[in-house]
């Protein structure tokens, strides 16, 4: 029995999920970064395994514009993070509660 | 299938000695609770400072200005590899696009960004310049208008432009 | 494996994507500027070549579009763009947007003091996301447009390091932001998964030769596009970021985010939903009813309640968002028309209003609660007047374009006599007359009388302007205790005081309006009244928005 594509969407699906979880519970903004990076990440493995089935070549390209993406997405959330959490003492998503209504 | 029971196994014996440690050790260790052993670091001293100090904004700085470079290489290898079949063409836009890299980059040198050395400390201005004698007095007509925003967020109103400190 | 064969280019068109060329190239130019030239740049110059780059878009926005009139709509770049009637009019209506944004900031940039051209930069390469996204005729090419578009939002919404609350707004919208393009492009792997092919043409084909006997994977990666687009456009039930990010962000950014993003973001929506996922419209249009339904309500009653100005505008917003869904609801080349009439409508008087508050919010960019408009008609009658006609306009009053728009998406509801269109249209009507409520309140406020007293705002909710409203209620004695300069002021001669007193019987946080605000704000409002009185162009313009497939 091989390891059949089916597998590694499944895979996909539970990094993914984990994503979505870290995301919702976790409060610490770079965790929830991290959170993201994994669910884009979850994509470029589903993106790859359909690529493999569909012996197709573009699903496997894409998967570099999502690595720029999600990179580019790190470095601008970094540089926020900084400039915001230079002054103050953590990085948790509850202290960012000056604007309500 | 048979080549990953090796993997497997040692999975499920993993998991089983962690869930294994925990449980006996919830079951058989003595609960006697004192408010050393709460603390954070259960080891007979109570932290004097916050533990770890944070690094330098310049590190951070260079770490996003190196994601940058390494994401664009991405890029430069598959054009690398068929750069003879795309001639021109692909040079011509090759180089479009490590211009656009580049030119944010200069901008990014000539306003400090790779500038290593002591760190200038900003001095506070004692004094606000546009603070004269009619803006006084005119303040004082108009109690709440203006001022009170920044009275109740208790936020300075700071005049220095604010991407300068990046 | 590859180098053998030899590759068969894809032919590029650089026509077809001069409109955002163009403003990389101007953004680019930009930063050159600032990194090259030692001294001191005005913002003024900046501005400038905003304003210029972005009417240089929108002229190669003309020529393509009369190219496209002559010879047919027609795919380029290897089909991940479509040169057709409905991406060129978005995309010149960004154009609009990023030339109004240019005005406005002018006097932004001077106000507050910033010298850079960061912000007008950033602008350009988000405009430039939103003009792409317009176009794009493949997923893949969509998704990386939306990242153009909301990274540099990203920046844009922190740009204001003196105030607290923008760097919130910036991470509120970085993280909300990268979880909707998270679960957007998990959505794109599943469709590419089941139909073989990110590109909204050859999806297209595959289901018009295909039946797929197992749907549920596509479903899924249809709904979670959906989702990844309502998040990006601010619809119930995943807008909860937007007013906290409206009021946060620097005042250019956030009518920013209230033009471009959503002109970029329903751009694309339309176009995948009505050409490739159109053969499954019977599964997708219950979920857009129910969206549509709960963003014109939400959007409604979560504005009354609100005493910031640009939280207000930002359930405004919301609103709107709503209206432009019922036109996905309606399907097919009618309801693509009348959105992109909605857009255009909304670009012109969302900007202008956003110009009046750029300039009411004053030095610091803080003056945005309510009472900061408390007699602003007596001190600026224009300001007050054209805000006045913005916010009817957003209302739907008849003769402003705002009518026009609303008109045009609901006559095609009506119309397509879809099952519960009438539903929609009643809901529509109500949730504008509510939302109307506080339009209205805003220009009550603006032509009442300076002084506090007896004033017409109902007691404030948020904790915030709680506490400020009490101040504002104090006593001139006891505040002036709060600052030191009274002391100063007591060795003043007292006749000099009460000259100043005569002079100025109040303060004006507002000074001189700028010109280019001005301009600005007069652009849109001619926009807004002539294109209200004269529909008749609007509808000829976007007779011709229609999709390649």
């Amino acid at each position: 029995m091989t390891v059949s594509v089916s597998w590694y969407l499944i895979l996909g699906a539970i990094l993914f999920t984990i994503g979505v979880v870290g995301l919702l519970v976790r409060r610490n903004v770079l965790i929830m970064l991290m959170c993201i990076e994994l669910m884009l990440n979850a994509s470029n493995l589903t993106f790859v395994s359909f690529a493999r089935q569909h012996q197709d070549v573009g699903g496997q390209a894409d998967v570099f514009f999502v690595l720029v993406v999600a990179a580019a997405e790190v470095v601008v959330g970094l540089a926020i993070i900084v400039s915001i959490f230079r002054k103050r003492l953590g990085a948790t998503a509850d202290d960012l509660s000056s604007m309500k209504g | 299938m048979a080549s990953y029971l090796p993997i497997f196994c040692l999975i499920v014996l993993a998991f089983l000695f962690a869930a294994l440690s925990f449980v006996a050790s919830g079951l058989m260790a003595p609960k006697r609770k004192s408010a050393a052993k709460i603390a954070p670091y259960e080891c007979g001293i109570v932290p004097t400072r916050e533990p770890a100090e944070r690094f330098p904004v310049r590190f951070y700085l260079v770490a996003m200005i190196f994601i940058v470079f390494d994401i664009e290489v991405i890029f430069v290898f598959p054009w690398a590899l068929i750069s003879q079949e795309l001639s021109t063409f692909g040079l011509v836009e090759m180089v479009v696009f490590a211009a656009s890299v580049m030119i944010p980059f200069a901008y990014l040198v000539s306003h400090g960004a790779l500038d290593w050395g002591p760190i200038k400390k900003s001095i506070p201005q004692l004094t606000n310049e546009e603070r004269t004698t009619t803006s006084t007095v005119q303040k004082i007509s108009v109690p709440a208008r203006v001022s009170s925003d920044s009275v109740v967020t208790g936020e300075k109103v700071d005049l220095s432009a604010p991407g300068d400190a990046a | 494996m590859l180098a053998a064969q030899t590759l068969a280019l894809p032919k590029i068109s650089y026509w077809a994507i001069a409109p955002e060329a163009i403003l990389i190239g101007g953004a680019l130019l930009m930063l050159a500027m600032s990194a090259t030239i030692r001294s001191k740049i005005d913002p003024v110059i900046f501005s400038i070549i905003t304003f210029v780059t972005s009417l240089a878009s929108i002229g190669a926005g003309v020529i393509l579009y009369i190219n496209v009139l002559k010879h047919g709509k027609y795919l380029a770049i290897d089909g991940a763009l479509s040169v057709d009637g409905f991406g060129i009019i978005v995309g010149m209506a960004v154009g609009v947007a990023i030339a109004i944004f240019a005005l406005s900031s002018e006097g932004f940039l001077s106000r507050e003091g910033w010298d850079g051209p960061e912000l007008l930069a950033l602008g350009l390469l988000s405009g430039t996301g939103a003009e792409l996204m317009a176009m794009a005729n493949d997923l893949i090419m969509i998704f990386l447009a939306l990242e153009i578009l909301s990274i540099a939002l990203y920046v844009l919404a922190g740009m204001d390091g003196r105030r607290t609350a923008s760097g919130e707004a910036a991470i509120k919208y970085l993280i909300l932001g990268g979880f909707s393009s998270a679960i957007f492009v998990y959505g794109i792997a599943f469709v590419y998964g089941t139909t073989g092919s990110t590109n909204l043409a050859q999806i297209a084909a595959f289901f018009a030769t295909n039946l797929l006997a197992h749907d549920g994977l596509f479903l899924v990666g249809m709904t979670l596009v959906l989702i990844g687009f309502a998040f990006k456009v601010a619809a119930v039930p995943f807008h909860v970021w937007s007013p906290d990010v409206y009021q946060g962000a620097p005042t250019p950014a956030t009518s920013f985010m209230a033009s471009v993003a959503k002109l970029g973001a329903f751009a694309a929506l339309l176009r995948v939903f009505l050409s490739a996922f159109i053969s499954y419209k019977q599964d997708w249009q219950p979920l857009v009813f129910g969206v549509a339904i709960a963003t014109l309500l939400l959007g409604a009653f979560g504005g009354l309640v609100q005493n910031n100005v640009k939280r207000m505008l930002a359930y405004s917003s919301i609103s709107h968002a709503g209206f432009i869904l019922l036109g996905l609801v309606v399907g097919a080349e009618l309801g693509a028309q009348r959105v992109v009439l909605y857009l255009i409508a909304y670009t012109f008087i969302v900007m202008g209003a956003f110009s009046v508050i750029t300039v009411v919010g004053g030095k610091g960019d803080n003056g945005h609660d309510i009472s900061n408009y408390r007699g602003l008609a007596r001190q600026h009658p224009y300001l007050s007047g054209s805000l006045a006609l913005f916010l009817m306009a957003q209302a739907g009053v008849p003769f402003t374009v705002g009518f026009v728009a609303k008109f045009g998406v609901l006559s095609a509801l009506a119309s397509s006599g879809g099952v519960g269109s009438y539903t929609l249209v009643v809901v529509a009507l109500v949730s504008s007359v509510i939302s109307a409520f506080y339009y209205l309140r805003i220009v009550v406020v603006t032509y009442s009388s300076p002084v506090g007293i007896g004033a017409i705002e109902p007691e404030p909710l948020a904790e915030s302007t709680h506490v400020a409203s009490e101040l504002e209620s104090f006593n001139v004695d006891e505040l002036s205790m709060e600052y030191s300069p009274l002391k100063v002021a007591v060795d003043y001669d007292i006749e000099e005081i009460e000259r100043a007193l005569d002079e100025s019987p109040l303060e004006d946080p507002i000074g001189k309006v700028p010109l280019s605000s001005t301009i600005a704000i007069s652009i849109s409002a001619t926009a807004t009244v002539v294109l209200g009185v004269f529909p008749g162009i609007l509808f000829a313009l976007v007779s011709h928005a229609t999709f390649l497939f």
